[in-house]
């Protein structure tokens, strides 16, 4: 039975003679005392009975609002504490070791990449400061990223740990390139860099290869121009610097005005010698 | 009654105000007796009362009402055999109906009196379902479908006792 059939319907069954015939006679209604009880026993039913669900509906919505608002901040502030303690606890030690955690393993390429690219940059020709800044340690990298003060027990950058990560390694071969000591070398995160910038470093960081123990990097290294001075009178290096200046080595020079000056702080340049 | 069931007792105050004189005369059209009404009607209203706390929205508030009125009707049939169900019972035709002040009746008025007073005659006549369709339609404002949902029975039940009702109606009226 669709709309149009109920219509007809209504059509067909309705007559409005009998309608307002109807009305016309429809005078008859309840007596007042009817009313009166109705009402009355209505008003004693809501009164007296008063029910609970009604003042639960009006709390119900607010209430589960609050519930779970609270639980929401408890649950957040938990997990909020928990992951700043994992945070806390394994980081230090893990990237020191072996970088088992998600985040250094994250931070390891990072670090690579940085490495290498520092590597392959051409270093200064004089000597970098021994206090050199270094980088900043994955450790100090992690820490930022999580927001968690993990740095304080990361290793300070001025005296690291041997063999401690590979922008560690970086910083440490730069800085014991340019202070002469590269046979103690200890990158093993970077091979590739570590070779790089012991080639880059001036000639006078090789100074200790000859010591025996060195190890077979700095042995393959080519000769520094006075090592066949050592043990000799301050004449012959003076005669050695005027030779290379005048072949233009100036490099050379300068590696064996760098050694004469360490082996003998006391004896003066010839004025041609001066750089 | 959604109001009403959740505490508010005014809410009840408007549903009596405006269902109280179609319930009362549909309850007098079927029993014709005025103090019978007024026991059913007090019924019918006090189970309403007692049953806010389940009520839930399944129909029409109207259809839910007469339903009641319906269901107490038949309980009382049953229980006195259907002894207020006379449909040759000329006694009762317009029983409680006011009479007019006779200087308030125009031509016109007194026409339309008569014809209230003939069709509630007749209306007598009909047997108890037809006029039971009938008035609930005329009272409750019921659509063929209300009046089968109210009455307990199909629609084409419904219908055919509402147009059987009107056909006999139109023709006492006529005649």
């Amino acid at each position: 039975m669709n709309t149009q059939d109920k219509a007809q319907d209504k059509e067909m069954i309705r007559d409005p003679q009998l309608d307002a015939a109807y009305r016309a006679g429809a005078g008859a209604e309840p007596p007042q005392r009817l009313d009166d009880l109705i009402r009355a026993a209505a008003r004693r039913e809501v009164g007296s009975g008063p029910r609970p669900l009604a003042s639960h509906r009006r709390w119900q919505m607010p209430l589960a609002l609050a519930a779970v608002l609270v639980l929401s901040v408890g649950v957040v502030t938990t997990m909020r504490e928990q992951g700043a303690d994992q945070l806390d606890q394994p980081l230090p030690s893990s990237i020191s070791s072996s970088g088992k955690t998600a985040g250094q393993n994250a931070a390891q390429p990072a670090a690579k990449a940085e490495a290498l690219r520092q590597a392959e940059a051409p270093l200064p020709t004089t000597p970098a400061p021994a206090a050199a800044p270094a980088p900043e340690p994955p450790a100090a990298a992690v820490a930022k990223r999580y927001e968690v003060p993990a740095v304080a027990e990361a290793p300070a950058p001025a005296a690291p740990p041997p063999a401690q990560a590979p922008m560690m390694a970086r910083s440490e071969s730069a800085a014991v390139a340019s202070t002469g000591a590269v046979a103690e070398s200890r990158s093993t995160e970077a091979p590739a860099a570590a070779p790089r910038a012991l080639m880059r470093a001036p000639a006078s960081a090789t100074a200790d290869a000859a010591r025996p123990g060195a190890p077979a990097v700095a042995m393959s290294a080519p000769p520094a121009p006075w090592q066949d001075l050592v043990g000799k009178p301050a004449e012959q290096w003076h005669q050695r610097i005027l030779e290379l200046r005048r072949a233009q080595r100036l490099s050379d020079a300068e590696t064996v005005i760098a050694e004469f000056r360490r082996r003998f702080p006391d004896e003066r340049l010839p004025e041609a010698g001066q750089p | 009654m959604l109001a009403y069931r959740d505490g508010d007792a005014a809410a009840f105050d408007r549903l009596y105000d405006r269902h109280r004189g179609g319930v009362y005369r549909y309850l007098l059209r079927q029993c014709r007796n005025a103090a019978l009404a007024d026991e059913l009607f007090q019924d019918v209203w006090m189970n309403l009362i007692r049953a806010r706390g389940g009520y839930t929205v399944q129909a029409k508030f109207t259809t839910w009402l007469y339903r009641i009125a319906h269901n107490r009707l038949i309980d009382h049939f049953r229980r006195h055999d259907g002894a207020a169900v006379s449909l040759d019972d000329d006694t009762l035709p317009a029983l409680d109906e006011p009479e007019a002040p006779r200087s308030a009746q125009p031509e016109a008025q007194a026409e339309a009196r008569q014809q209230a007073a003939r069709l509630l005659v007749l209306l007598d006549e009909l047997p108890q379902e037809q006029r039971e369709a009938f008035v609930l339609q005329q009272e409750g404002g019921l659509s063929v479908e209300d009046i089968a949902e109210a009455t307990g029975v199909n629609r084409e039940t419904a219908k055919s006792r509402l147009r059987y009702a009107i056909a006999r109606l139109r023709r006492g009226m006529d005649s």
